[in-house]
């Protein structure tokens, strides 16, 4: 027979405050979480919440990923030596070197050129930062600062691949599809791994791709604007009569599977559209920012008239709302144009552009998230793909630098106020402690309770990792201690 | 000091004197041949044999050594061993004779009485006992590659030789090197164990001029000019080196000509570490039986092939076999000799003795593969599941063959069919049909990581990759032999050879796309990253080539050695190798010589015509009207001739830059930046050890691609034919024999019929490489045409149902399943390849992607990197002509598991997550599709106007609608399911619509909600 009073029961109740009810039963599901390997995903609960394989300090990821390469030293890496050889030629001991990526020097002047910036000192740690950034230096004391990243490439799409999937390739999955197939997620009702951009990060789909781990992986985009993800509605003149034509179609799915037992992609694609469901309601009331008190609207700079910076506002404050509803992972692009940080020709007015979009927006998040008490178990990353040079390049720019830029965290449990390693002091090269980006990896999921090497995927006869051959990285020293 | 037997007898004589006295102690030194003979061939082999494992250089049992006549004099704990001339008074003739029963040697095992007499003989004798001679060069190869200096030209003489078979024949001036490797040859006066003091060599000169020989000691030559003359430079002829000499004869040896040389006296105790051998004049100077002997006697004893060798002969180059047959086999050293029960580097082996019992064809049999099947299931005791309907097994056949839905004529004619062969007709029809060649090339373009793009930064167009794609498509509908199809991928290039001249020979080039089809990063030379780009593109092209053809993992082996399989770290340099010589070529010219030759008329009388017009223009005045104008005009004109010249038809490929290919090294780690041991091309070396043999077809290019391609294709080959089958297998049941179609290793799937992957593999080579014989014995099997149905008993036993007791349900892949909403809703359009098509994508995806972002903004300097998109209609085609763009995957196809264009894809995710709902009902272009569907319904089944509009239509709509959809009649419930659906909706549509508006609508909803079924985008 049918079984349709019991479906549209379960519509009709999901409607209404399904959303809550099931996000404190998930919730209270993830505390008592039964162990559950991380290889064995069931199909039809993909997302259920696994454990850690040690203990966790954080549970959820901010990654505020900025591209383009921002130039750090001319945002929070404050460089004495370089603004007093302003407009000098670099020094030879510095030309002496053999690089192993690409060129450098290349399409660089043989000039040093320090920013305009004013520099000063923040909080108690007394940490540097430009006056490009006077909201975050707001969060001197509580960011962990790692001085001495250096890249795999000097170009954006390898790199950026490097920053997202660990690998200068395309075509391996990101942060995002492990961390997630790793811990699964607190809410069924939505994806996992949530992506906001307006523009995102150059090589395309690559950079949130789940690549061979199961599709329920994959970064899904939220839309800052209109409705929050693609396809979520039927047109509007289809929109009525959408539960009545979607229980037609289960109905005879559910008399299609019945006359095939033990095919579970049959049950699981009736379940899906029950997902589906739920999604629409629980996604759209996500973007529904008027729910916030307008003070923090007005932090996140949500209405502010610079469109670019109330977009970002919008994100941030998504992520947030997202964060609280469970989601395991939030990724966004910092930027609305194709430009992003990539000042080649004119690097005063790219930083001061980006600096002023994204600005106010990430101090409020981490404002945010610290007075909800999420920050405690969000680890908020703050990275771009590479650095930029301290030569000039063309009128006033700076090139590609993947030696030596600094990146960032905050919450999640990760040494507040530290810095780690160092660039030389003209900001070139990492010289103190350098860290490729497999290290940065390692540490963030081992902030998750995810042991890197035990982190794994059989793909094709081999064990793929994020980080690679097992015992290939290593903790960046000061963050989890 | 010199001599030479020939012309200085007194100093040999007094030399011969001065070793009577200095060797009386140790045996005679002069020895008449016959002595050397008795001891050579009788004593020392003997003695060798019996004596020296207990009394030799490894152990000295009693203290006694036989292996020197000095040891043998000095004896051991019972005093010496022998007593020259007297057998009677000798220890050893005493042992050997078991005359007392305390000395008995060898023990228990005594010797023939021949022997006993020989070595009473051999004492009796005087115990003559040369020493060995240390033979620098008589035939051994290796000496002239140690004389690694010289400009002079060396070789080896094979006819005239003094001496066995080879002699060193060097032309002016000289081949030398101070110190060869490993020489450090002692000189004494008295000369121990393997010290030495006469040199010995015979040489000849040829043409005019002198011969010369030196000896460096110490790794130094000796002085130029020395009064008298330098102990280690010798001269016959005239001296032509302006550097002193010690003249051996003031004639060049025209014939051979034996010297023999006191080295003590010339240079005193050292040792010798390197020779010159030296010409003037013109001709050569040959060399032959070099030696160091301890005495004149020593060397006088010697004779080829005895003696210690200064230079181990090469050992003859025997081909190492097998790791499972040769010791010496790389792998096997690698894994100890495990890691070789893999099952697929066993040989196929054909089932033919079975077969020719039971009396079957040659040919690929349906009845065969069943009886393997069967014999299976026979032994788990499983009954498998009846054959399916009729409905159901076309539309199963119409989906694997042509990825297509039948269409209801079709499953009419079907249905209706009685004669005996009507599954025959249908499964050549399908296979007859143009969507065959479509279905079976988006299957392999998934293997090969097809896409339009290049992928990375700018992710630019790639203008003509796309004959690739169609010369797939045609490739497999001609049922081209599969052996062909891949060699010309690999090498179509070196097969063909220029320009084409036909059609099959352009094919061939278009087919070198293949090398192509991985990513580029256009922006790494801005960079300076184009080495590390080449090694990406090297490392792509192996593993990809490895995965497609041979079912190897070579990318597990590229940063050390495998850590399952039998490959090593070389193993997968030696493939790359192959490929070293790659070169892209973005404009191979692929037009055929008629075309060539229209098209150089063509372009040739628009030149002529614009001569003329230049001409004209060349005379005007262009300063005043009405030249001025005139000139204009014909600005014009000639610009617009030159427009009209024809571009030769030109694809994407690759061919080698020539004869030579760079250097392949391991890397070390995988990393590009550290290369350690060069590498030759080379297959796996579990089964070929040896380099690659390679013959370049011609200068242009190296030939190795060329020889890949032929040893994937030959038929010892194990894995290139159960690789292909086993695609092919997986295509009709959902999963291969081996369930990992890429990976036939050890950690990949063990087949679950291994003898029906041989019977297919093997039986597929014999039928010539036919993939269709293929698929048509195997969806004529009764394995094939099984029910899915599901059932308790078989079930419990085999859950995963791989012993194929029942067919398997399957998900519709993407494509697929847009190819069918497009059939299903009257859209598809008949496309015959050329330039990809461009759907609609949502505005904001677009502007999403800075590359796309940066060309819609026309900022990507004509790099073609956006979004060019088609007029909806234009885009109604099946899915394997749209675009393949890298950085942006078509989001409908995207959402139903569509591979990733960077690595082989073997096999289709089919993952069931909620966005593929939304996708299905709500996304425009689904919206789109159930519109059309509506319409088509609408009009077949709504009566014109003007007739009974009272009649109810509904009956026929939904039937209608469930024939196209799922070709079958609706269920009485179904039925009653649907036509209320059409009525409530109508109702609710019409509070904005009119009736017949309202009508359709509901219809659209019908429609959509079909799409939406488990049953249209799973088949039985």
């Amino acid at each position: 027979m049918l079984k349709l009073p019991s479906r549209r029961d379960f519509f009709t109740r999901s409607a209404g405050g399904f959303a809550s009810v099931a996000l404190g039963a998930l919730l209270a599901e993830e505390l008592q979480a039964s162990p559950e390997s991380n290889t064995a995903i069931n199909p039809l609960d993909p997302l259920r919440v696994r454990l850690p394989h040690i203990a966790p300090r954080a549970k959820q990821v901010i990654f505020l990923f900025q591209y383009g390469g921002p130039s750090t030293f001319d945002l929070l890496d404050y460089k004495p030596e370089l603004i007093k050889l302003d407009g000098q030629p670099v020094p030879e001991s510095f030309k002496r070197h053999n690089d192993e990526v690409g060129g450098v020097f290349n399409h660089c002047k043989d000039e040093l050129m320090a920013g305009p910036w004013k520099w000063a000192q923040h909080g108690e740690s007394g940490r540097w930062f430009s006056d490009l950034l006077p909201h975050t230096a707001r969060h001197a004391d509580e960011l962990c600062v790692v001085r001495s990243m250096f890249s795999e490439s000097s170009n954006h799409a390898p790199a950026t691949y490097l920053m997202n999937t660990g690998a200068i390739l395309g075509g391996r999955p990101s942060l995002g599809s492990w961390v997630t197939y790793g811990l699964g997620s607190a809410n069924q009702n939505l994806p996992g791994y949530v992506l906001l951009y307006q523009v995102a990060g150059l090589g395309g789909s690559a950079n949130w791709s789940n690549a061979f781990l199961p599709a329920a992986f994959q970064g899904t985009q939220f839309r800052h604007e209109g409705s929050p993800v693609l396809n979520l509605s039927p047109p509007e003149r289809l929109a009525e009569v959408q539960r009545s034509t979607l229980d037609f179609a289960q109905a005879l799915n559910r008399r299609h599977a019945e006359k095939r037992p033990g095919v579970l992609d049959l049950d699981g694609r009736i379940a899906s559209y029950e997902l589906a469901f739920r999604m629409q309601s629980e996604s759209l009331e996500i973007g529904e920012l008027s729910q916030e008190t307008q003070a923090t609207q007005d932090a996140y700079a949500v209405h502010d008239s610079n469109t670019a910076k109330a977009k970002y506002g919008r994100m941030c404050l998504l992520a947030r709302r997202l964060i609280e509803k469970g989601v395991r992972f939030v990724q966004t692009y910092n930027s609305v144009d194709k430009l992003g940080w990539d000042g080649h020709d004119n690097n005063i007015d790219y930083h001061r552009r980006n600096a002023a979009q994204t600005d106010q927006p990430i101090a409020a998040l981490l404002t945010d998230l610290k007075q909800r008490g999420l920050l405690d178990t969000t680890l908020v990353i703050w990275a771009g793909e590479f650095g930029r040079t301290p030569m000039k390049q063309g009128g006033s720019g700076r090139n590609h630098n993947p030696y030596g830029f600094n990146i960032w965290m905050a919450g999640g449990g990760v040494n507040a106020g530290a810095s780690i390693g160092a660039t030389d002091d003209i900001g070139l090269r990492s010289v103190e402690q350098p860290q490729p980006v497999k290290n940065l990896h390692a540490t963030i999921l081992t902030a998750l309770g995810l042991a890197p090497d035990d982190l794994f995927f059989e793909h094709q006869g081999r064990q793929e990792r994020l980080t690679g051959v097992a015992q290939s990285w290593k903790l960046i020293p000061n963050v989890l201690d | 000091m010199i001599d030479t037997k020939r012309r200085s007898f007194a100093a040999l004589a007094f030399l011969m004197a001065w070793c009577l006295s200095e060797c009386a102690l140790v045996g005679a030194d002069d020895f008449s041949p016959k002595q050397i003979e008795l001891f050579e061939k009788d004593v020392r082999p003997l003695l060798k044999a019996k004596c020296l494992s207990c009394h030799g250089p490894d152990k000295q049992a009693g203290g006694l050594r036989l292996d020197s006549l000095q040891s043998a004099l000095k004896g051991g704990d019972s005093g010496p061993a022998i007593v020259p001339g007297d057998a009677a008074k000798s220890l050893l003739v005493k042992a050997v004779r078991f005359d007392d029963p305390d000395l008995q040697m060898p023990p228990k095992d005594q010797l023939a009485a021949k022997e006993i007499q020989a070595l009473t003989w051999w004492i009796n004798d005087g115990a003559v006992w040369p020493r060995p001679v240390l033979v620098l060069f008589d035939d051994e190869e290796p000496f002239l590659a140690a004389l690694t200096k010289g400009e002079a030209k060396s070789r080896f003489e094979r006819r005239d030789t003094h001496r066995g078979s080879l002699a060193v024949a060097v032309s002016p001036r000289e081949k030398f090197d101070e110190q060869i490797a490993d020489w450090k040859l002692p000189i004494r006066e008295k000369p121990g164990p393997a010290e030495f003091r006469y040199l010995r060599y015979a040489w000849k000169k040829t043409g005019g001029g002198g011969a010369m020989l030196e000896v460096a000691r110490e790794g130094k030559w000796p002085p130029a000019k020395a009064t008298p003359a330098p102990g280690g430079r010798y001269v016959a002829g005239p001296n032509e080196t302006g550097m002193d000499a010690i003249v051996v004869d003031d004639a060049a040896p025209q014939d051979w000509t034996v010297v023999t040389i006191d080295l003590w006296k010339d240079l005193g105790d050292c040792e010798v570490t390197g020779l010159s051998l030296m010409a003037s004049g013109s001709g050569e100077t040959l060399f032959d039986a070099m030696l160091l002997g301890s005495s004149i006697a020593d060397l006088d004893a010697w004779s080829p092939g005895r003696g210690d060798l200064a230079f181990k002969p090469a050992p003859k180059i025997e081909p190492v076999g097998t790791a499972f047959e040769d010791s010496r086999n790389p792998i096997r050293k690698l894994f100890r000799g495990e890691r070789l029960d893999l099952w697929s580097l066993k040989p196929v082996v054909s089932t033919s003795v079975l077969e020719t019992q039971r009396g079957d064809s040659a040919e690929l049999s349906s009845k065969m593969i069943d009886r393997l099947i069967d014999k299976r299931l026979a032994e788990a005791d499983i009954t498998p599941a009846p054959e399916a309907d009729r409905r159901t097994l076309i539309r199963r056949l119409a989906f694997d063959l042509t990825g297509l839905p039948p269409k209801p004529d079709e499953v009419a004619t079907f249905l209706g069919d009685k004669s005996p062969d009507a599954l025959e007709t249908v499964v050549d029809r399908l296979l007859a049909s143009a969507a065959y060649g479509e279905r079976q090339a988006r299957l392999w373009l998934d293997v090969v990581r097809y896409a339009d793009t290049n992928g990375y930064e700018r992710d630019e167009f790639r203008p003509r990759i796309w004959m690739y794609r169609d010369y797939v498509v045609r490739s497999f509908n001609s049922d081209k032999p599969f052996d062909q199809f891949i060699r010309e991928q690999l090498a179509g290039d070196e097969i063909v050879n220029g320009l084409p001249q036909n059609s099959a020979e352009a094919d061939a080039l278009i087919a070198t796309g293949y090398l192509r089809l991985g990513q580029w990063d256009s922006t790494a030379s801005i960079f300076q990253e184009e080495d590390r780009l080449r090694a990406e593109m090297m490392a792509d092209l192996t593993n990809t080539t490895a995965s497609a053809f041979l079912g190897l993992t070579m990318s597990c082996c590229q940063c050390h050695d495998h850590k399952y399989d039998p490959l090593s770290q070389a193993d997968h340099y030696r493939l790359r190798a192959f490929f070293a010589g790659v070169t892209p070529q973005d404009d191979l010219v692929v037009e055929l010589p008629q075309q060539r030759q229209a098209n150089e008329q063509h372009n040739s009388a628009l030149g002529q015509r614009i001569e003329q017009l230049k001409a004209e223009q060349a005379k005007l005045d262009k300063e005043q009207e009405p030249g001025k104008t005139r000139a204009a005009e014909l600005s014009k004109e000639i610009s617009a001739l030159e427009a009209q010249k024809r571009q030769p038809l030109s694809a994407m490929g690759a061919t080698d830059a020539g004869s030579s290919a760079p250097v392949t090294r391991v890397l070390y780690q995988g990393v590009f930046r550290d290369p350690r041991d060069e590498v030759a091309p080379g297959f796996p070396s579990v089964l070929y050890p040896g380099p690659a043999e390679i013959h370049a077809p011609t200068e242009s290019t190296t030939g190795r691609r060329l020889a890949l391609a032929n040893w994937i294709t030959s038929s010892s080959n194990p894995w290139p034919a159960r690789v292909i089958v086993n695609r092919v297998w997986q295509q009709h049941f959902g999963t291969g024999l081996v369930a990992t179609p890429n990976d036939f290793g050890m950690t990949g799937a063990r087949p679950t019929h291994p003898e029906l992957l041989d019977y297919l593999a093997a039986r597929f080579v014999r039928d010539g490489w036919s993939i269709k014989r293929l698929h048509r014995a195997i969806v004529m099997t009764r394995a094939y045409r099984r029910e899915s149905a599901h059932e308790a008993v078989a079930a419990k036993i085999d859950p995963d149902n791989r012993l194929l007791w029942r067919q398997n349900v399957r998900r519709l892949d993407a494509e697929t399943l847009r190819d069918s909403l497009l059939a299903v809703s009257g859209l598809l359009k008949k496309n015959d390849g050329g330039k990809p098509i461009w759907p609609e994508v949502p505005r904001e995806l677009l502007h999403a992607q800075p590359a796309i972002l940066e060309a819609i903004e026309g900022k990507d300097d004509g790099r073609r990197q956006g979004w060019y998109t088609d007029p909806v209609e234009a885009t109604d085609v099946r899915s394997l002509y749209l675009v393949r763009k890298r950085c942006l995957p078509i989001p409908f196809l995207q959402a139903f598991d569509l591979p990733d264009t960077t690595v082989s894809c073997a096999r289709r995710d089919t993952t069931v997550v909620a966005p593929q709902a939304l996708m299905l009902l709500n996304s425009l272009t689904a919206v789109r599709y159930a519109e059309a569907f509506a319409d088509r319904v609408w009009q077949a089944c709504k009566l014109p106007a003007g007739e009974s509009q009272e009649t109810d239509e509904s009956p026929r709509i939904v039937a209608a609608v469930f024939q196209l959809a799922l070709a079958r009649d609706p269920e009485p419930e179904e039925r009653k399911l649907a036509q209320d659906l059409l009525l409530r909706h109508a109702d609710k549509h019409r509070v904005n619509a009119s009736k017949s508006e309202a009508e359709r609508l509901a219809l659209i909803d019908l429609c959509r909600a079909m799409f939406n079924l488990n049953e249209f985008i799973y088949i039985d």
